[in-house]
């Protein structure tokens, strides 16, 4: 099957996707080409490259990047292949330098990807023009401590690529005194499933939790049975934006009347709640989760977990997640804890095993089922019959939209939790980055 | 029996309850303030650095974190516990060192095979270190259990079994 044809099976509003998109070689070749080296992607929280001279290497799609902080202060990413004969300059994953030197032939990069020395330039070359031989550098842009980096030259400004999304992320990360910073080196793991799938789950699957998730929530994970039952049940609001980003705000059932950034220590939650306006409140207000996926492949959730068998208290914590693309079957992801600068030790420590426990690579409690989901689709995307099934995206289609909405959160949005809004949003953006085949990067 | 024999029988027995999927039997063997962490492996520049990073650990759990893990096993939607995994530990290089009159730092090497249903074998090797408590004579608890993966960016399926 062509790429057109795979893309004429879509339904105009993305309610039906063809099994193709999980499992085709050819899709990944074109996404990897007509989406990563198009669109903003993140590569690193600055607090992992605090100080100059500070790297990590990353990916950007399966290209390699270095991440590094200038002697200028500056934050770059640059490819992680020598301009000679495209070596990989660096094999460590995290470290500080001021210069990269090739292994094969010793070409010396500073850490700006200036390239500072070539053995024998005069006597072997007969000169050297070295600016030819920079580093190739991507467009980099910090946005509330998240690092992007795209390798399209011209285009949009990050700010304006994320949209509406930005105001969600400034609900989460653009609050706390003193910003946020990652526990530590983030979590790797591969799993034997579509870069996609965990996307779309992340982006505002509601109709999962009950489900998937029965055995945590059922056991009073987040509290809502604590009564019996007797209490309502959780809702939540799904929104979306043009460029393919989503989110989904959980709430409570309305008798806990929760105020926002549940989950923190009264002096952290007093200064959350002091710095987000009268519109961040009201979204946040009774609400115990926030998550949601940055098109392509970051996607992210704050939320309180109340017991993984220990805690006396709920506690909050933040994660980043990012989807890497290996093969059509295989993703390497990243898991990013993020906690807030100022809170203590000890609080930052507790946050880390709540997340680590229920949203880690190797938690049971919530990843574990989720993970063998995102496998048990991509397996069966394998056979023959794949390339003419098409799955159902059409959940929520025909709810009424409420008029007026008095919702203050920006971006179009609907209160219908169990909906896929969100994964239709995502995939008619996809679409529209597969269709464009114009050179670009 | 010398003392690092009587540590080892401990080991094996303790490695089969998990392979046998003895939950309780397992959690048996754990002292109440038990502790497991799997530090999150990394590739530092020079040979000299830290190869592995406790900031934001694989697992970090206690003996009531991994009694609600196993406990959900019994539950019909525990679906990542259901069907069953094939598992098996290989443990060796046992070498103990005493820590306190009745306490043991046990270093040991394991092999852990996992499978479930048609899915390929997923290997792993890992260096443990474990404190336990208690003698041959009466016999030995698990206190805590730090665990090093062999490798950096380990598989989804290598990270399902406790080690």
């Amino acid at each position: 099957m062509t790429l057109t044809e795979i893309f004429d099976r879509f339904a105009p509003d993305c309610s039906s996707v063809p099994q193709s998109v999980f499992g085709d070689a050819a899709v990944l070749d074109a996404e990897l080409t007509r989406i990563f080296t198009k669109t903003w992607l993140f590569v690193a929280h600055e607090s992992e490259v605090a100080e100059a001279g500070d790297y990590v290497t990353r990916r950007m799609g399966r290209d390699q990047v270095i991440v590094a902080r200038g002697e200028d202060g500056q934050v770059r990413v640059m490819r992680n292949a020598c301009t000679h004969r495209g070596t990989l300059l660096c094999k460590a994953t995290l470290g500080n330098t001021s210069h990269f030197m090739c292994p094969y032939h010793a070409w010396t990069f500073d850490n700006s990807g200036r390239l500072r020395g070539v053995p024998e330039a005069r006597p072997s070359y007969g000169g050297f023009d070295k600016p030819s031989r920079d580093l190739r550098r991507a467009r980099t842009e910090v946005y509330q401590g998240l690092v992007f980096a795209t390798w399209a030259e011209d285009g949009p400004s990050l700010a304006e690529s994320l949209g509406d999304i930005a105001w969600y992320l400034d609900a989460l990360l653009g609050t706390a005194t003193g910003g946020w910073e990652v526990a530590g080196p983030p979590q790797r793991y591969t799993i034997k499933a579509n870069w996609k799938l965990s996307c779309e789950n992340f982006g505002g699957d509601g109709y999962h939790l009950p489900y998937t998730h029965r055995v945590p929530i059922e056991s009073g994970l987040f509290g809502e049975d604590e009564e019996g039952g007797e209490v309502g049940k959780p809702t939540g609001r799904v929104v979306w934006t043009p460029q393919g980003h989503t989110a989904r705000v959980g709430y409570l059932p309305p008798e806990y009347a929760e105020p926002p950034y549940p989950g923190y220590p009264e002096n952290l939650r007093d200064d959350l709640a002091a710095n987000a306006g009268p519109e961040t409140l009201s979204v946040l207000a009774n609400s115990d989760v926030v998550h949601g996926n940055v098109f392509p492949n970051l996607s992210f959730i704050q939320t309180a977990i109340t017991y993984t068998g220990d805690e006396a208290e709920p506690v909050s914590f933040t994660v980043l997640r990012l989807a890497q693309p290996v093969t059509p079957d295989t993703t390497e992801l990243y898991n990013f804890a993020l906690v807030p600068r100022g809170a203590d030790e000890e609080w930052k420590q507790k946050s880390v095993v709540a997340c680590v426990r229920t949203h880690g690579a190797a938690a049971v409690l919530f990843e574990g089922d989720d993970v063998d989901n995102f496998t048990c689709v991509s397996v069966t995307a394998d056979g023959a019959l794949a390339h003419d099934t098409d799955l159902d995206y059409s959940l929520g289609t025909n709810l009424p939209r409420p008029e007026p909405d008095d919702w203050a959160g920006p971006g179009e949005s609907v209160p219908h939790d169990h909906s896929e809004y969100t994964h239709r949003a995502f995939y008619g953006t996809w679409l529209r980055y597969m269709k464009d085949t114009k050179e670009g990067a | 029996m010398t003392l690092t024999e009587a540590i080892g029988q401990f080991l094996y027995e303790e490695s089969a309850a998990l392979d046998e999927a003895r939950y309780s039997d397992w959690l048996a063997l754990l002292a109440d303030d038990f502790r497991y962490e799997v530090p999150q492996p990394i590739t530092p520049q020079s040979p000299d650095e830290e190869q592995y990073s406790s900031r934001m650990p694989i697992s970090r759990e206690s003996k009531g974190s991994l009694r609600m893990r196993f406990d959900r096993v019994s539950s019909e939607y525990a679906w990542s516990d259901r069907p069953r995994h094939f598992l098996r530990h290989f443990v060796s290089n046992i070498r103990v060192r005493p820590l306190g009159p009745d306490e043991w730092e046990v270093r040991s090497n394991v092999l852990v095979a996992r499978s479930r249903s048609s899915e390929e074998s997923t290997l792993a090797t890992a260096g443990r270190v474990d404190v336990l408590r208690g003698d041959p004579e009466r016999g030995f608890l698990l206190a805590a259990r730090t665990v090093h993966l062999d490798v950096e960016v380990p598989s989804a399926g290598q990270l399902i079994p406790v080690y």
